[in-house]
């Protein structure tokens, strides 16, 4: 398939999506766009307060190393 | 040894450790798509990494090694249980835990929704080469495999994640279920077997 066939492809695609504009990128914003989001999900779980188990080990690390 | 040398490398090597902790409780979350199930792994990884402080060698990349305990024991576990969720209510929640205008706060949550049912190989490899920063050398390091297998492997997920949201083939939240969904997804709780193939067996007779 020709990459004028593929942008085609994607353009009649991106009529049926529920969100349309964003699955009507081409490729490389599309993989922008998916690096982004993937960022997103990521970040947030690095953002979020430690739970008590973990909380309880990394303090008795931090304690150990003011030792 | 040095003592004062010996102490002094433990003492950056559980810096270093401290600083990857969300980073690991990120690549675990990404693997096991349960929070209490990450949170675990992170703990064991965390433990075995400070068992084993001297197979780290300095100067090599800490997060790739950790990533690499972390992967062998999620994978290890995975063989020894017989279904993915040990409950529907394991299941990852869908809702964003941002704050985004309406319009992101979608397409965001169906994001989240299509990187959640790619397979595991597939989630773990765009979390190590994406979010987690990792070259392909060293996710190619941490899964046991070729450089050439994890370029191929990150873009059939990419073409997975694109055909999941394109073909509006994201699985339903616990909210929007019938009760068929609800039998299909207990089957395969039960059985261990992906609810897909639960459906093509149940559509066969």
């Amino acid at each position: 398939m020709s990459s004028k066939e593929k942008d085609q492809d994607v353009g009649i695609e991106s009529k049926k999506a529920a969100s349309g504009d964003r699955l009507a990128k081409p490729p490389k914003a599309l993989d922008r766009w998916f690096d982004e989001e993937l960022n997103k999900l990521y970040v947030d779980v690095v953002n979020e307060p430690l739970p008590d188990g973990l909380a309880r080990l990394i303090t008795q690390l931090k304690a150990r190393k003011a030792t | 040894m040095d003592v004062a040398k010996e102490q002094n490398d433990r003492s950056e090597f559980e810096a270093t450790l401290l600083d990857a902790v969300p980073h690991v409780r990120a690549f675990a979350r990404s693997l096991t798509r349960n929070r209490e199930e990450a949170d675990d792994l992170t703990h064991d990884a965390v433990v075995r990494a400070l068992g084993a402080m001297h197979q780290f060698t300095p100067g090599t990349n800490f997060k790739a090694w950790i990533f690499t305990i972390l992967r062998n024991l999620f994978y290890n576990g995975r063989r020894r249980q017989s279904s993915r969720f040990s409950s529907i209510d394991d299941m990852p929640g869908l809702e964003p835990s941002i704050e985004p205008t309406q319009e992101s706060a979608l397409a965001f949550n169906d994001f989240r929704r299509a990187f959640f049912q790619l397979t595991d190989t597939h989630r773990e490899m765009l979390t190590l080469v994406g979010a987690g920063g990792l070259s392909y050398e060293e996710a190619a390091a941490v899964c046991g495999c070729r450089v050439g297998t994890v370029k191929s492997r990150v873009s059939r997920a990419r073409a997975e994640l694109k055909d999941l949201l394109e073909g509006n083939k994201l699985r339903l939240s616990r909210s929007e279920m019938t009760d068929a969904d609800k039998d299909v997804l207990t089957e395969s709780l039960e059985t261990g077997v992906d609810p897909q193939r639960v459906i093509g067996r149940r559509a066969k007779g």
